[in-house]
């Protein structure tokens, strides 16, 4: 193969793929019918990439065969998102955002989601109180709860108890928490500051804490693949984790259990908001209410992947014990007000930062 | 007349790619830029300068990730010179197949390229079990989320910068140089402090400067390498523009990281005998 | 003339140490352990079929492909007048024009990425690819200019004058001489600029939205949940991609003089 022939490959190459999309154009719109008043359209939607496949087929499959509309997704951690969002506010090209709750609640304060019309979500009436409006003023409806829990390798560490015991010595070099920028990163610090005589309002006991702890963490983990990563590689034995990758920890092989500390553990909802400006408000409130219904709900809980806050869901205890589900766990669990967290997270990032650059 | 058309050829010339650099890279970014030298009343200050050059965390921050770079180049200098000497004296073929490789770290996606430091530096990684096969630990030792993590990624990824500008500075000497040196007697050490080096100086000062600012910029590698605990210029930019949305402040570490870059290159063009473009 | 044994030992290490992640990455993609460490255990192609499945790194692959491929003929097509004019010509203003055209790879990614954004959403409406791909090709263009010049200026003009002289255009004399002349230039500055697009990260991060992302993207996002060998695999089938081009790139053009 000499030099001409590769550019002449490289040129036939280029114009193939550069003209592809304008013979692609030729689709054409399916009309709306009476029974499908929304076909043809489409709905954007952003969200996280985790466990995309089981998503399609749960959720976004189901919607777009029912409607006949066509599903458009971003996907992405919650910054990322969050920026692109804010960017193209005036012009917003997504219609419906899944968020974690500080995010929502960012997003909410610099008017980037719009309240939702509660005639338009007749599933509404089958969640639980909590799921309904976790932000206030309707600007979000939590489609599904989890929490942050504790494990510990039952073969090298002696049973925790309480959040106190992630300052026992034989952790030390063997711990991993979240980094304060992640959902539960706050929490860490309410959590350390009940455990020493603190509490919401006050904690700087909490602070204190960190600051001890700091030198005999591993890291603090950024993402649940970092944690799992950790776990798998031996380097953490004991952490703090987000309930959703409880599998993929147990997966690891090692004996691990997960304990609910005598403080109490920490719940949250992953939230869904009309993105502000859509051009699809009916369509996207009309996504939101396929999200709470009880299909959707039950197969995403029987996956393992999300777990369901509509009260009729009932789940057998093998799937059960996997999510966050069942009385006496959510009796235990807290629930922090976003709006407090996020008045707090400059300085606690600034806090943070500082007590780790050193 | 004759300048008036090469006025006109140039203009055709540099036309059409200077407009599509104003109108898709700088008129952007230097929007971006000026919102730095505004404050939150929107009147024109440095005060979000200020707030960030006076904060500790941002000063170690700073110090750290030029102490890494200065590592980074000082090893890059010592393990790429000799390998830059033995690939010239080698047979063209044999050259051509170990530039290749060379080059291979820069080419590869730099996902895939930090991934294997996983790997390769965790509790069980390959680093590990050796030492324990050895007998020379007891524990595994941690290396992941450390400094040396970062180093060792980034020397990965600029080493071959190094060697790439040291051989084509090395190829520019010639070979009777050398041999007229070793026959006046000058051993192979001398000869090579003594007429090698000065010789190919020039290379040694590019690639100084691209490892080092190289370094400076690097995101992906201290990002996974580095995690949240070891932050380095870069990813504390990334922490403040997508986790804090205070995109001034992180436009002004990006100023910083540009001067910085940018102020090296002026430093090292001074001691570059030949003055090359 | 004999090489000290000292000089082989660190030429040696040097080239583990380079290529040695590569090689590990490789074998761990073949165990049939889920979990990633060393030394693996049994083998199984199972983590390729699983990469190869998943959709999302079907469709951002081409959506790599796609914008490289068209990012590249666009920064070549801007980038080879400016390096002509640039090894030709001396005017004025010239060390100004050539900071702008080396200026995308001087400012952090980051920073490009996130105005760029900004940007194309003022002027609303660009759509997506489109945006991905005029940042893209932003960025590419000192690699073009740069690698098109070096080629340029090993080329004497001597022909070219000649041929000027014989009553040809310089327009003319520009196709029929220099572009001929300067193919391996044209050929490594493509590849070399195809490989950069395909594996950037930080100016992708934001300009990839709704149903368009790019694999290295999709990689990063798929690795924030997921620590198993699938990225081992998918990353082993890049860089065995990568060495085919890079090694019959420099067999062909000897492009380690460009990077």
């Amino acid at each position: 193969m000499g030099k001409r022939s590769v550019m002449g490959f490289i040129v036939v190459l280029v114009a193939v793929l550069c003209l592809q999309p304008v013979f692609a154009q030729g689709g054409k719109e399916a009309a709306a019918t009476a029974d499908m008043p929304y076909k043809g359209q489409t709905l954007t939607i952003s969200m996280w990439g985790y466990n995309m496949d089981l998503l399609v087929k749960n959720v976004l499959k189901p919607f777009e065969d029912t409607y006949g509309v066509k599903i458009v997704t971003e996907t992405g951690n919650n910054s990322d998102r969050f920026t692109k969002l804010a960017a193209r506010k005036d012009n917003p090209i997504v219609d419906v955002a899944y968020f974690a709750g500080t995010w929502a609640y960012e997003a909410m304060k610099q008017g980037l989601i719009q309240p939702y019309d509660p005639a338009k979500i007749p599933n509404l009436a089958n969640i639980i109180e909590p799921a309904k409006d976790p932000l206030g003023g309707r600007y979000a409806v939590g489609y599904t709860i989890q929490h942050l829990g504790l494990f510990y390798r039952t073969d090298k560490v002696a049973p925790l108890t309480s959040w106190k015991d992630l300052s026992r010595t034989e952790l030390k070099g063997f711990l991993s928490i979240p980094g304060i920028t992640t959902t539960y990163g706050p929490a860490i610090v309410y959590m350390l500051s009940k455990a020493w005589g603190g509490d919401f309002s006050n904690t700087e006991v909490g602070w204190q804490k960190i600051a001890e702890l700091a030198p005999s963490l591993v890291t603090a983990y950024n993402n649940s693949s970092e944690l799992n990563a950790l776990v798998i590689q031996e380097e953490v034995y004991a952490a703090p984790y987000t309930s959703f990758s409880w599998g993929n920890i147990k997966a690891s092989g090692f004996p691990v259990a997960s304990v609910i500390p005598e403080e109490g553990l920490v719940g949250s909802f992953s939230v869904a908001s009309v993105v502000k400006g859509t051009k699809n408000e009916d369509l996207a409130h009309l996504f939101i209410d396929h999200l709470l219904s009880y299909e959707v709900q039950m197969a995403e809980a029987m996956d393992l992947v999300d777990s369901p806050v509509h009260t009729g869901v009932k789940l057998p205890a093998e799937i059960g014990e996997n999510l966050t589900y069942g009385d006496e766990l959510i009796a235990k669990l807290h629930f922090f007000d976003e709006g407090d967290t996020a008045a707090l997270q400059a300085d606690w990032i600034a806090r943070w930062n500082k007590i780790f650059s050193k | 007349m004759r300048l008036k058309s090469q006025q006109k050829s140039l203009v055709m010339l540099l036309g059409a790619g200077s407009l599509f650099l104003l109108a898709f890279f700088l008129v952007p970014l230097l929007f971006v830029l000026s919102e730095s030298f505004v404050g939150d009343d929107g009147v024109v200050t440095a005060a979000r300068y200020m707030a960030v050059l006076v904060d500790e965390q941002f000063q170690n921050v700073y110090v750290r990730t030029l102490k890494m770079a200065l590592v980074v180049t000082v090893i890059a200098v010592f393990a790429g010179y000799p390998t830059a000497y033995l690939m010239m004296k080698l047979k063209p073929s044999r050259k051509a197949m170990l530039m290749s490789l060379v080059i291979l770290p820069l080419m590869t996606s730099p996902v895939a390229r930090t991934y294997a430091w996983i790997v390769i530096l965790g509790r069980y990684g390959i680093v590990n079990q050796t030492l324990s096969v050895l007998g020379m630990t007891k524990e595994p030792i941690r290396m992941l989320y450390t400094e040396g993590a970062i180093i060792i990624g980034l020397l990965q990824l600029f080493l071959p910068i190094m060697v790439l500008n040291l051989v084509s500075a090395l190829e520019n000497v010639p070979n009777e140089v050398e041999e007229a040196a070793l026959s006046l007697g000058s051993n192979k050490v001398g000869t090579f402090f003594r007429v090698i080096v000065p010789l190919s100086f020039d290379g040694l000062i590019m690639g100084v400067t691209l490892v080092f600012t190289g370094c400076i910029t690097a995101y992906v590698t201290p990002a996974i390498l580095g995690g949240a605990k070891v932050l380095t210029l870069a990813t504390l930019m990334r922490q403040q523009a997508l986790v804090l949305m205070n995109w001034e402040a992180a436009t002004v570490i990006a100023v910083v990281m540009i001067l910085t870059t940018l102020v090296l290159h002026t430093v090292m063009r001074r001691f570059r005998p030949r003055n090359q473009v | 003339m004999k090489n000290s044994k000292i000089l082989i030992l660190i030429t040696a290490l040097v080239f583990i140490f380079l290529i040695g992640p590569f090689i590990m990455i490789f074998l761990t993609s073949f165990s049939s352990d889920s979990i990633m460490r060393f030394p693996p255990k049994g083998f199984t192609l199972a983590w390729y079929t699983k990469a190869l499945n998943i959709e999302m790194f079907r469709t951002t692959f081409w959506v790599s492909l796609k914008t490289g491929l068209a990012a590249t003929a666009t920064a070549l097509i801007l980038g080879v007048p400016v390096a002509y004019a640039n090894i030709r010509f001396n005017y004025r203003g010239k060390n100004a024009l050539e900071l702008l055209f080396s200026s995308p790879a001087i400012v952090p990614g980051m920073v490009i990425g996130f105005s760029l954004l900004r940007f194309f959403v003022y002027v609303s409406n660009i759509p997506i690819g489109i945006g991905l791909y005029l940042g893209h090709t932003a960025i590419l263009f000192p690699y073009t200019v740069r690698v098109v010049s070096s080629s340029l200026r090993n080329f004497e003009g001597d022909i070219e004058q000649a041929a000027i002289s014989l009553g040809s255009t310089p327009l003319h004399a520009f196709f029929a001489v220099v572009l001929p002349n300067i193919q391996s230039g044209l050929v490594a500055a493509f590849i070399l600029a195809f490989i950069t697009s395909f594996n950037n990260v930080p100016v992708s991060l934001f300009l990839t939205g709704p149903g368009v992302a790019t694999l290295p993207i999709q990689m990063l996002s798929y690795m924030e949940y997921y620590y198993d060998p699938t990225i081992s695999a998918l990353s082993s089938i890049i860089i065995v991609l990568t060495v085919i081009v890079v090694q019959s790139a420099e067999k062909l053009l000897g492009i380690s003089k460009y990077v």
